[in-house]
């Protein structure tokens, strides 16, 4: 390796040099795509997130995680939110996963260190990432709605949300984008009394289409064509 | 009182806790080990106002004596074994615990208990249903079928309900090394979820009659998933095979409901008919809620060191998702079928059940991926990356014949279409080249090239899709302490041919261009329409002092859909950041971000209804023939989110403080305006805005740790919460909407509002809490 590496902040040493003693050991498993990751081709160096000579947290995270009887905050959101400002703060929306309560983390659902896989996913496609939690959605069913085959986030910003259930367009909007080619949807719908005899719909209220459609990711009903049963 | 005795029963743990603790040694030895760790144990008096339920949304703030962390480390003198225990919130809603073990280089052993609560609504939903696993009854039923009847009953009737879930996951994770080449990695995990959470259910035809019954979905989940693997290690090469197995049971698979409507009598008393109509039709309905099923998973991944400073990487894996349910007869209504009429319908004579062709799905989705990365770095300076990648959802599960059709919501003869299931599939290839190059000490530089090509199968509109993608990033790093981050993307998607006629294939009884004209020709769906994607990030830390680092950000995607006349026309997301973290003295650091973000959208939509003049017709009609009833509409969700802080060792070694504050206001409008009069249509509704949602969110958090003694600390904590919501398609909710609904008289009157009944719960009801923490904490 040739010579002293120093990991100090600042000190101009190249993430190539710096990770490459780390890298003798830890280049499989989890790290097996490091070389192929976008960390690593922006030049992060493994200290860039870890510590080698302090015990910190589990993953030897420079961070801590900060345990109150109020909540945790762990110590991985910290660390990759040092970069992905976006992300850290769409953890603080009114809908979002329980990430700022400490219950879940980046790593459950992505490899910081490289993978295949869209966006360092750990599983092969976006459903399978949720249906490591979510494995009723997984089907098959009888009756497919193929958009929530081909991407949860088609609907879905698992990161948080302003709308409810972590909807990426508030409902009725979110369906309407792509059913207004028969009957009701097409109609625009008021949420409010817009005049005496025009007042709220229940095509807006509450859960709006799913007031009715409630099984929209996928029916296994002989009936359940249009998602009602 | 109840803050009383839990202060009262707080100072009593805490107090004994306290005298048993001082006597204790800081470190324990235990012949060749060593163990340390530390407990922590106080009270959390608290002051809550409101609904509280999204204040213990994922998390459990009880007014008693806590145990927020408990730390166990044993270490062998000859450091070659370890264990180590963390227990959060022992005994709460939300514990969790972990045991690790192992022995340095050659095994590690783990196991994970942990909960997480999901609180939906715990004040203020009710439910006129005795709910017994699956099986909804009703004791009673409205005296009438008008909404005030209904109303009456329901506001009689109904009871308090928790809208609430648990999750409870253990999990045990084994990992072996027994040479330096091989590693044997398992895991078994357990996840049971259960609870109920709100559900939408109906009975009656749409359009018409029909009444709406929320009912709460009971969830009973349970998955096993089990995970081996192998892998070795060779000189320039590693090889890994890996299987996963997950299997997924619902322990209430059905749900079977009341009709509070079909008035002729309760339970037996209960008389069915086929037709719908205010006061008869079914006496209940049934879903078919998720069904078992299982997932198998082979994976196997290779790379190799290869000449010229060159690595290969690559993945194969193949699954099996498997579901063979068996299907639920078309309805529960005794008044289908063949043969004599049963004495539970009212009927003259049975009505006939439509044919289906099997009795279950045989599901069977073979998902395969494929993946060969080459990264190379022979030239100085130099990096090159070209990757493949291969995803097939290949769909094998047979396709079901239903050649009359279904029996809509328990009600009316079979449907007329002849209908086929579809088991849907779609294959995507991504292909992409990266060639990076430092052109100075201080700047690198990286073209990127990636092209998508989606495949679909016909129940879709467009089959296949090429996605052409391309842009350069920057690293600028002019001193070691100063980096920025510039990436630009273009990303162009074709749609060639989309044609929203496609799903004939799903509706035998239907002509392509039936349903092409029924789906309206010009409508393109967001997911599949031509695409122009531009994508630009930027990225600063600056470290201009050992003890100063700012960051900043600036996130920006827009989606352009240029061929979209019906549909999503555009949506744009931006999002600044700002922050710092400044340790100004050796006892001070203070931290602060600040964000914004942007949502915007913009749709084109058309009402279809049967026109008196002006406008053609229902499927002749155009945006461009019909732009009376043609009508927009755009949103955006804007939020600021800002997070502060300090950090401070008051008196070194001895006390410690934390200052936090965290606040975000999020807001979501939707704009609407079209849809007159002129084109003719009867009973027009315009288009018009929605109330804005709010949500505001407020947290302060002050923790004070002091060093009574050496191995013995005195924490405090104050923590304030609030959060507040403005959302009028929720906050208007109740059990009866009958008078909310549209009045009578008014163009869309519908008097089955008036007979439906919802749980009247508001997800998201405002709050406020103070809650205090008063504990110890010791280290041994």
């Amino acid at each position: 390796m040739g010579g002293l590496i120093t990991f100090r902040k600042g000190s101009g040493e190249s993430a190539e040099a710096q990770n490459e003693p780390c890298l003798g050991c830890h280049q499989r498993g989890i790290q097996t795509y490091w070389k192929a990751s976008p960390h690593a081709s922006r030049g992060i160096a493994c200290v860039n997130c870890h510590t080698l000579m302090e015990k910190t947290s589990g993953k030897q995270l420079a961070k801590m995680t900060d345990v109150t009887p109020f909540g945790i905050n762990r110590a991985e959101i910290e660390v990759c939110g040092q970069c992905h400002l976006q992300r850290k703060a769409q953890l603080m929306r009114s809908s979002h996963m329980p990430m700022r309560e400490g219950k879940i983390v980046c790593s459950d659902c992505h490899n910081p260190h490289g993978s295949p896989n869209p966006a360092q996913l750990k599983q092969t496609s976006v459903n399978e990432n949720c249906y490591t939690c979510h494995a009723e959605r997984r089907g098959p069913f009888l009756w497919e709605h193929p958009p929530v085959l081909e991407g949860c986030n088609n609907c879905h910003e698992p990161h948080g949300s302003v709308n409810d259930r972590l909807l990426k367009v508030t409902d009725p909007r979110l369906c309407t984008q792509c059913h207004i080619h028969t009957r009701h949807p097409g109609t625009p719908r008021p949420l409010s009394r817009v005049s005496p005899t025009v007042g709220p719909s229940v095509f807006a209220f509450n859960r709006s289409c799913t007031n009715c459609h409630s099984q929209a990711h996928g029916s296994n009903h002989p009936s359940g064509k249009f998602f009602t049963r | 009182m109840r803050r009383g005795k839990a202060l009262l029963l707080s100072s009593m743990s805490v107090t004994t806790f306290f005298l048993m603790v001082t006597l204790s040694p800081a470190q324990v030895d235990l012949g060749n080990y060593t163990v340390s760790g530390s407990i922590e144990v106080g009270g959390m008096p608290s002051h809550r106002s409101g609904n509280t339920s999204k204040l213990e949304e994922y998390r459990d703030l009880p007014e008693t004596v806590v145990v927020p962390q408990i730390e166990l480390f044993l270490d062998s003198k000859k450091k070659d074994f370890y264990l180590e225990l963390e227990s959060l919130k022992t005994g709460r809603d939300d514990q969790s615990y972990r045991l690790r073990a192992g022995r340095y280089g050659l095994l590690d052993l783990e196991f994970i208990w942990d909960q997480i609560p999901h609180l939906f609504n715990v004040d203020n939903a009710r439910t006129p249903f005795s709910m017994n696993g699956g099986n909804y009854t009703l004791s009673s039923k409205p005296g009438g079928t008008t909404g005030a009847n209904m109303r009456d009953w329901v506001n009689d009737n109904a009871q308090p309900v928790d809208l609430k879930l648990y999750n409870g996951l253990a999990k045990f994770n084994l990992r072996y090394t027994p040479t330096p080449g091989w590693t044997f990695t398992g895991s078994y995990g357990s996840q049971n979820s259960a609870g109920g959470r709100a559900f939408g259910a109906y009975f009656g035809p749409s359009p018409g009659s029909y009444n709406i019954t929320e009912l709460v979905e009971p969830l009973d989940y349970q998955t096993h998933n089990i995970e081996l693997g192998s892998e070795y290690a060779g000189k320039g090469w590693t090889l890994g095979l890996k299987y996963n197995a997950s299997l997924f049971h619902n322990n209430v698979s059905t749900l079977t409901w009341d009709n509070p409507l079909n008035t002729t009598g309760v339970g037996s008393g209960c008389t069915d008919s086929a037709t719908y109509a205010a006061g008869t039709g079914p006496c209940r309905g049934r879903f078919d809620l998720y069904p078992s099923n299982q997932a198998h998973t082979l994976t196997l991944t290779g790379t190799a060191n290869l000449p010229f400073k060159t690595n290969f990487m690559s993945t194969y894996s193949y699954g099996w998702r498997l579901q063979n349910d068996s299907f639920l007869p078309f309805t529960r209504n005794t008044c289908y079928g063949t043969g004599t009429v049963p004495a539970s319908c009212a009927d003259g004579a049975l009505t006939a059940l439509p044919a289906i062709s099997r009795g279950s799905l045989d599901g069977d989705v073979r998902p395969t991926m494929i993946n060969a990365t080459l990264v190379n770095n022979y030239f100085k300076d130099v990096g090159l990356k070209a990757s493949y990648r291969y995803y097939d959802f290949d769909n094998r599960s047979k396709r079901v014949l239903l050649p009359d059709g279904i029996i809509v919501n328990d009600q009316g003869a079979a449907s007329g279409d002849e209908y086929y299931s579809f088991p849907y599939s779609y294959a995507k290839q991504n292909l992409g080249f990266d060639a990076s190059y430092k052109l100075t000490r201080w700047l690198t530089a990286k073209l990127g090239y990636g092209w998508e090509r989606m495949h679909r199968e016909y129940a879709r509109e467009l089959l296949n899709s090429n996605e052409h993608s391309f842009g350069p990033t920057f690293d600028v790093r002019p001193t070691p302490w100063t980096l920025f981050r510039i990436a630009y993307k273009r990303s162009i998607r074709d749609a060639h041919d989309y044609d929203a006629g496609r799903n004939a294939a799903v509706e035998i009884g239907e002509t392509q261009e039936d349903v092409r004209l029924s789906r309206l020709a010009e409508l393109r769906k967001f997911d599949e329409a031509a695409r122009d994607r531009d994508k630009f990030s930027f990225f600063t830390q600056i470290s201009p002092l050992e003890n100063l680092t700012l960051h900043g950000g600036f996130d920006f995607t827009s989606d352009r859909y240029p061929r979209t006349v019906i549909g999503v026309q555009k949506d744009i997301d931006y999002a600044p950041s700002l922050g710092f973290v400044y340790a100004p003295l050796d006892w001070l650091s203070v931290f602060g971000d600040y964000n914004w973000e942007r949502f915007d959208w913009r749709m084109q939509a058309i009402a279809r209804n049967t026109g008196a003049g002006g406008c053609p017709d229902l499927t002749a009609r155009t945006a461009e023939n019909c732009p009376a009833a043609t009508w927009r509409s755009r949103g955006n969700d804007e939020i600021h989110t800002v997070k502060i802080g300090t950090d401070m060792e008051v008196i070194k070694n001895l006390l410690n403080v934390r200052f936090q504050y965290g606040f975000s206001l999020g807001s979501s409008e939707v704009r609407a305006s079209g849809n007159s009069a002129a084109s003719g249509d009867s009973g027009v509704v315009p288009a018009v805005d929605y109330p804005t949602i709010v949500n505001r969110w407020h947290e302060f958090l002050a923790r004070a740790e002091y060093l009574l003694h050496k191995n013995i600390s005195l924490k405090l904590g104050y923590y304030f919460n609030s959060y507040s919501s403005k959302d009028a398609g929720v906050d208007i909710m109740k059990l009866w909407m009958g008078d909310v609904e549209t009045p009578a008289g008014g163009p869309n009157f519908n008097s089955s509002i008036g007979r439906s009944i919802f749980l009247g719960d508001q997800g998201k009801g405002s709050y406020q809490a103070h809650i205090g923490f008063v504990g110890l904490k010791l280290k041994f």
